[in-house]
């Protein structure tokens, strides 16, 4: 039982952890790309580099973008995470706010999906602008979003789950 | 819910305290209490069963279908 209380304060903290990464590459990079003005700076994004020098403002915007939504996402994820964990390090296991972690969970991996297209469009545009010639876009993945799809399913098993918990502490 | 306990009625016939009744039937006064309010989803055969012989009632007495929609 200790054990299993020792793991979950574990996964609570590599959540905050991973959260406090996200969010201080979401402010750093985003401002690195935006202010810097050194023409051998040089921004990889996905094996292909950019020259910030050579970009235009909208293309900066662009680029930052880039940067910012992951890991806006991943800090998202690893909040609720980091909160999923910490209730049930308490015990707290069938609540509604279990469900709402859980689900959030499941929409970040749905979002990550989305992000990585339009970081792949971003790529491209930017790149074509640049006179990089990109033949083709990464093969899109959609293996999270069915992992993220199955997790609110999972969610909606939790949430019948704690509909019953609540009408068996109810039955008299 | 168109089930209405009257719990409070019964006892109040009977002149008995909720405690009282929890002790004779076996479960906390919490869980009563709850089934006096009206908060409870289901009882269970056994506890009205207890119920009924700790008041010396029907189920009836204690139970009371009123249709929510009475728009006659």
């Amino acid at each position: 039982m200790e054990s299993i209380q020792k793991s979950r304060g574990t996964f609570k903290q590599i959540g905050q952890i991973i959260f406090w990464i996200a969010i201080a590459s979401t402010i750093l990079v985003p401002l690195f790309i935006m202010l810097c003005s050194n023409p051998d700076a040089f921004m990889k994004v996905r094996g292909i580099e950019y020259n910030l020098e050579s970009l235009a403002t909208g293309e900066r915007v662009i680029l930052s973008l880039m940067f910012i939504l992951m890991p806006l996402v991943i800090a998202f994820g690893a909040y609720h995470f980091y909160k999923l964990f910490a209730l049930y390090e308490k015990g707290i296991i069938f609540t509604k706010e279990n469900i709402q972690h859980f689900n959030a969970i499941g929409a970040t991996l749905i979002l990550w999906w989305f992000v990585g297209v339009f970081i792949d469009l971003g790529r491209g545009l930017i790149g074509q602008h640049n006179g990089i010639s990109i033949s083709s876009f990464q093969p899109i993945i959609m293996l999270p979003t069915l992992i993220g799809a199955t997790i609110i399913q999972i969610g909606r098993v939790m949430d019948e789950g704690r509909k019953l918990r609540e009408e068996q502490e109810l039955t008299v | 819910m168109s089930i209405i306990i009257t719990l409070d009625v019964m006892l109040a016939i009977r002149k008995m305290q909720l405690n009282e009744l929890a002790g004779r039937v076996g479960i906390t006064a919490q869980n009563l209490s709850v089934l006096k309010t009206g908060k409870a989803k289901a009882i269970r055969f056994s506890t009205l069963e207890e119920i009924c012989r700790a008041l010396d009632c029907q189920p009836g007495d204690i139970l009371k279908f009123e249709p929510a929609d009475q728009e006659n």
